[in-house]
C-alpha cells in the first residue's frame, strides 16, 4: 500500500493543500510517527464516542454545519470518488425499490422514542420511524415535513402551521392537529419531565382550531422555536398516550417512512418500509441498523458490503482509508461542536483577560491540527462554526500564531518572567491546571502540545485527568481551572443561540463567564425572530467572544460520513454544509443499485 | 456436609450482601449522574434536572436508595433501567446472562475437551514433539491478548475468506469465532495445568506400586494419574467458573455479542445504576457459587477431603 512511487506520483500530480498533502500522505502510510500517534488516537475515537457521547457528539445527530471555507482546505476528499461514481440517474424508477440498507451503530439503541432523540445512533432510527412538521436540512434550512405551510406573527407570539392532509400513522389511523396539540402538551408539562422539555419553555398554549390547523401561542417571542420544538418527531397521540412514554421507547408508532420490524436494543433495530407513508413509500424494504461497538469491525463490514454506511465513524486513519476507496462517497464536514479549552474566568490567574489573548497568540492551532490530528480539523475563531452561514462572523479579532506578541501582551500586563521559566505578577506565578478526560488518548497529547506552546512564553499549565463527569461538576461549582474537551457554543441544527453554554446564569456555562453585554445579546437574540435581524446579534456576540477569549478556542472536527455507491439518491458530497448525519432523515429517498 | 455446604452459603450470603452495599456507596460516591448522560447539550434548567431525578427517586438519600432498593431485589425486582426506561431490569439482565453462559459454556467445553488429552499426551510423551508444539501453543495462547486474536480472525475469516459472520450471534454459525477466542486462553492454561500436575502424579510412588503390583498401563494412567492430576485443575475449572458471566466483556465488545459483558459496559458508561447493581449482584453471586462448587467437587473427587 505505501509504495513510495504511488506517493510521490500523487503527491506531485495534483495541486493541493498542504493539508491535503498530509492526509494523502497519511493514508499511503507516509508518516509514520503521525499515523502512530494517531493509532493512539484510535482507541480513543472509541472511547470517545462513549465518553464523549454525552459531550460534543450527542448533539451531532441532527444537524451540524459546516463551511465553504473548509471545502477548500480539505478538498482532497471527493475527487476520486467522484469520478468513480455510477451514474444511476437513467435507472427506471420501478427498479429502484426492494433491497436492504443497513448502517452501522457503536452502541446500544436504548429508546425509539423521540425525547431520547439526543445520541445519533438513536436518532438514526427515531428519525426514519417519525415525521415532524419541519425538518432541518442538510445546508440548515428549514423544510417542510407535516407542515405543508406555516406563518409567524410579527411579534414572534405566534406560528401556524397549515398539515398536510391524509397523512397516516404506522397503525392505519389518521394524524391530525390534535396530536400535535398533544405532543407539544406533553413537553410543555413540567411534570412528564421531558429531555426535551427545555425545548418548549417559552410556549403558552398550543390549539387545534381544525383539524389540519395547528396554533402556537407563545408566552414571549422565542426565535429558536422553528429549530427546536417545531422540528422535534411528532408521535401518535392515541398510541402514546394509551401505552406511556415508558412503554412508548421499545413500541413507537409514527408517521414516517419506516416502521419497526424488530428491536433488539443492542444488536439491530430493524425497519421496513410503510407502504401507505404519505409521500409515497420509500425505495428501500428495510433500514437496518447494526449495533458493532468496535469501529475496525465497521470498517470490515462496509468494506466486504455488508453495511452500506456508518452512523458512527471509526477511527480516523479507518476514515481515511474509506475515504480513499473508490466503492464509497464520503461526506466529510466539520461539527458545530468546538474543540476548545474551557477556562475558568473567576480563576485568580485566568480571570485576567492578557492570560487568555496571550494563551491564543502563543498556540500554533494550525500546527496542532496538522500534528495531532492530521489536519482533519478546522480552526475555530470564535464560538460559531464556519459553516454556520448566515451567522458565522469571519470578521473578528483574529490570534495568528505569535509567541513574541503573546510575551508582549503577558509584560504589559505586568506578568514578568521568573526565574524557572514562569511568569510571575505580585509574586503569584503563572499558574493553572488543566483537567482533561480520563484516557482521553484523542486530546490528551493535544493538551500536551498546547503546554509546550504556553511554557515557551511562561505560561505553566499543569496537566491532570479526571473523569468527564467530575470535570464538569468542578466547573459547575468553579474548582476546575480549565480543562479540553468539545462542546457547542450555539450552532445546533442551524440555530445560533449560546445560551445554554454562555448566559452568566447558565447551567453549563463552563467559562463561569460573566458578560454582561453578551447576556443582554443572548436574550435579545432570541426576541427577534426575522432571521436578518439576529444576524448583527450573533456577529457580535463573536466579535465579543474573540476579543475577550473566556475560552481557549481550538478547533471543530471533521466529521465522517461514508457511503456505499451502492446507494444512490443521495445529494452531491458538496452541497453538504451540516454533517453526514443529517442525511439519516433522507435515507427514503435513497435507493440500491447493482442489486442481486 | 451438609452443615458444611449450609455454613458457606451463610458466608456467601454475607459476602454478597457486603458487595451490594459496597457497590452502591461506590456508584454514588463516583460523580455525576445520570440524568446529565440523558440530557447532553439539550437546553434545560437545573429545575428541570431536579425534576427528572426527582422522578427516578435519584434526589433522595443513599442510604434510603439502598434499602427501598434491597427490599425489591430481595422480592425479585430489580427496577428498571433509567436509560432504557420502561424496561425490567432483571428481563434485560436475563437475557444477557443467557447470552453469556452460553458462549462461556460452550468454550468451557471446548477447552476441557482439548486441553485435558492434550495436557495429559505431552506429559506421558514428555520431550515429544508433540509435547512441544502442544506447549509452544499453550504459551502463545495465554501470550496473545484476545481482542487482538478476535480481531485478526475477523480479518481472516470474516474479511479474506468471507466464510464466518463478524458479529451478533444469530445462528450456529456465529458462535464459532467468539468461542474460539474464549477458549483459547483457557486452554493453554488448563493444558499447561495438566501436564505439570500429570508429570507430578507420575513420580508418585503409588503410581511405580500400581505398575509393580501388574497393572497394565492404561488402568494406571486412568485409573491412577488422571484422577489425582485432575485435582488442581478442578481448582482452576472452578476458579474460572466464578468468571463465567464477568469475564467475556472484551470477546462480546469485539463480536458485537449482546451479552451480560456488553451490558455492563454500557451501563457504567450511561450511569445506569439499577442495571450496574443486578450485574454486580449478580457477578458476586457467581462467584460465591462457584467457589462453593469447586469445593464441592474437591471433595468428591478427594475423599481426604470429605471426611476432614
Amino acid at each position: 500500500m505505501a509504495d513510495p512511487r504511488d506517493l510521490e506520483k500523487i503527491l506531485t500530480s495534483m495541486p493541493m493543500s498542504r493539508r491535503t498533502l498530509m492526509k494523502r500522505a497519511a493514508i499511503l502510510g507516509a508518516s509514520a510517527p503521525v499515523i502512530g500517534s494517531l493509532l493512539a488516537a484510535c482507541e480513543t475515537d472509541d472511547d470517545d464516542d462513549d465518553v464523549v457521547d454525552d459531550v460534543a457528539d450527542d448533539d451531532e445527530p441532527a444537524v451540524d454545519p459546516d463551511d465553504d471555507e473548509v471545502d477548500d482546505d480539505d478538498e482532497p476528499v471527493d475527487e476520486p470518488d467522484d469520478d468513480e461514481e455510477p451514474v444511476d440517474d437513467d435507472v427506471d424508477d420501478e427498479d429502484r425499490y426492494g433491497g436492504e440498507i443497513v448502517i452501522l451503530g457503536h452502541h446500544e439503541v436504548e429508546s425509539l422514542s423521540p425525547d431520547d432523540r439526543g445520541p445519533t445512533v438513536h436518532w438514526a432510527m427515531i428519525t426514519n420511524i417519525h415525521d415532524s412538521l419541519v425538518t432541518i436540512n442538510w445546508r440548515y434550512e428549514i423544510e417542510h415535513e407535516l407542515a405543508h405551510d406555516y406563518e409567524a406573527a410579527e411579534d414572534g407570539l405566534q406560528y401556524t402551521f397549515h398539515l398536510e392532509e391524509g397523512v397516516l400513522f404506522h397503525d392505519g389511523e389518521e394524524f391530525t392537529a390534535e396530536d400535535c396539540v398533544y405532543n407539544f402538551e406533553f413537553h410543555m408539562d413540567p411534570d412528564n419531565a421531558t429531555v426535551l422539555g427545555g425545548d418548549y419553555t417559552a410556549i403558552e398554549s398550543v390549539e387545534a382550531p381544525d383539524d389540519y390547523t395547528f396554533v402556537v401561542n407563545m408566552a414571549e417571542p422565542d426565535a429558536s422555536f422553528m429549530r427546536r420544538a417545531a422540528k422535534n418527531e411528532i408521535v401518535a397521540a392515541h398510541h402514546h398516550e394509551e401505552i406511556g412514554e415508558d412503554n412508548y421507547k421499545s413500541d413507537p408508532i409514527g408517521t414516517g417512512p419506516f416502521m419497526v420490524e424488530e428491536y433488539r436494543p443492542a444488536e439491530f433495530t430493524r425497519l421496513a418500509a410503510f407502504e401507505d407513508h404519505w409521500r409515497g413509500r420509500p425505495y428501500a424494504d428495510y433500514l437496518t441498523e447494526e449495533i458493532i461497538p468496535e469501529g475496525s469491525v465497521r470498517t470490515l463490514q462496509m468494506q466486504t458490503g455488508e453495511a452500506h454506511s456508518m452512523v458512527w465513524p471509526p477511527v480516523i486513519d479507518d476514515d481515511m482509508e474509506l475515504e480513499a476507496d473508490p466503492d464509497f462517497d464520503s461526506y466529510i464536514v466539520p461539527t458545530l461542536s468546538m474543540n476548545h479549552f474551557p477556562l475558568n474566568n473567576q480563576h485568580d490567574v485566568l480571570s485576567d483577560v492578557a492570560v487568555r489573548r496571550a494563551m491564543v497568540y502563543a498556540t500554533d492551532r494550525d500546527q496542532v491540527i496538522d500534528d495531532v490530528f492530521l489536519g482533519a480539523a478546522t480552526k475555530a475563531t470564535a464560538n460559531l462554526a464556519p459553516t454556520l452561514e448566515p451567522f458565522y462572523n469571519p470578521d473578528v479579532t483574529e490570534y495568528p500564531y505569535d509567541p513574541d506578541e503573546a510575551e508582549a501582551v503577558l509584560e504589559e500586563a505586568g506578568w514578568e518572567m521568573g526565574d524557572n521559566g514562569v511568569r510571575e505578577r505580585d509574586g503569584e506565578p503563572c499558574h493553572f491546571i488543566c483537567t482533561v478526560i480520563t484516557g482521553d488518548e484523542a486530546r490528551l497529547p493535544e493538551a500536551e502540545v498546547v503546554q509546550q506552546y504556553l511554557a515557551a512564553v511562561g505560561i505553566d499549565m499543569e496537566i491532570q485527568e479526571a473523569p468527564l463527569a467530575t470535570i464538569q461538576e468542578g466547573q459547575r461549582d468553579g474548582t476546575i481551572d480549565a480543562s479540553l474537551y468539545n462542546w457547542t457554543y450555539g450552532g445546533t441544527d442551524g440555530e445560533p443561540d449560546g445560551t445554554a453554554t454562555l448566559h452568566s446564569e447558565a447551567r453549563n456555562n463552563w467559562n463561569n463567564w460573566d458578560n454582561e453585554r453578551v447576556d443582554e445579546l443572548l436574550e435579545l437574540g432570541l426576541r427577534e425572530v426575522e432571521e436578518e435581524d439576529r444576524v448583527p446579534i450573533y456577529h457580535e456576540i463573536q466579535e465579543i467572544v474573540a476579543d475577550q477569549a473566556p475560552m481557549l478556542f481550538m478547533m471543530y472536527w471533521d466529521w465522517y460520513q461514508h457511503w456505499s455507491v451502492d446507494v444512490q439518491g443521495r445529494p452531491d458530497p458538496d452541497d453538504l454544509l451540516a454533517t453526514g448525519s443529517s442525511l439519516l432523515n433522507y435515507i427514503r429517498d435513497f435507493y440500491l443499485v447493482n442489486q442481486d | 456436609m451438609l452443615t458444611y455446604i449450609i455454613r458457606r452459603l451463610l458466608q456467601g450470603i454475607v459476602v454478597i450482601l457486603l458487595v451490594t452495599i459496597f457497590t452502591f456507596g461506590l456508584m454514588h460516591l463516583a460523580p455525576g449522574d445520570p440524568i446529565d448522560v440523558m440530557v447532553g447539550e439539550a437546553r434545560v434548567t437545573d429545575e428541570q434536572i431536579e425534576r427528572i431525578r426527582a422522578q427516578w427517586g435519584l434526589d433522595r438519600p443513599v442510604h434510603e436508595q439502598y434499602i427501598v432498593w434491597l427490599g425489591n431485589a430481595l422480592q425479585g425486582d430489580f427496577g428498571q433501567s433509567v436509560v432504557r426506561r420502561g424496561v425490567d431490569v432483571s428481563d434485560m439482565v436475563l437475557e444477557a446472562t443467557w447470552v453469556t453462559v452460553q458462549l462461556n459454556v460452550l468454550a468451557m467445553v471446548l477447552s476441557i475437551g482439548v486441553a485435558l488429552p492434550v495436557g495429559m499426551i505431552a506429559a506421558i510423551r514428555r520431550y515429544s514433539s508433540f509435547d512441544y508444539f502442544s506447549m509452544m501453543g499453550a504459551t502463545l495462547g495465554v501470550a496473545l491478548p484476545n481482542f487482538w486474536v478476535g480481531l485478526m480472525l475477523i480479518f481472516l475469516f470474516a474479511g479474506m475468506l468471507g466464510i464466518l459472520p463478524s458479529s451478533g450471534l444469530r445462528g450456529p454459525e456465529y458462535y464459532i469465532l467468539p468461542v474460539i477466542v474464549l477458549a483459547l486462553e483457557q486452554t493453554a492454561l488448563l493444558a499447561r495445568m495438566m501436564r505439570s500436575s500429570t508429570i507430578d502424579v507420575m513420580t508418585q510412588d503409588f503410581v511405580s506400586v500400581a505398575r509393580a503390583k501388574g497393572l497394565a498401563e492404561m488402568p494406571v494412567i486412568f485409573r491412577h494419574i488422571a484422577r489425582n492430576a485432575l485435582l488442581p485443575v478442578v481448582t482452576i475449572i472452578g476458579y474460572r467458573l466464578s468468571f463465567i458471566l464477568s469475564g467475556t466483556i472484551v470477546v462480546e465488545t469485539v463480536f458485537s455479542v449482546p451479552g451480560l459483558g456488553q451490558m455492563f459496559v454500557t451501563s457504567v458508561q450511561r450511569l445506569d445504576y439499577q442495571v450496574m447493581q443486578a450485574i454486580v449482584l449478580l457477578f458476586a453471586v457467581a462467584v460465591v457459587l462457584g467457589n462453593l462448587l469447586t469445593d464441592l467437587t474437591y471433595a468428591y473427587i478427594d475423599p481426604r477431603i470429605r471426611i476432614q
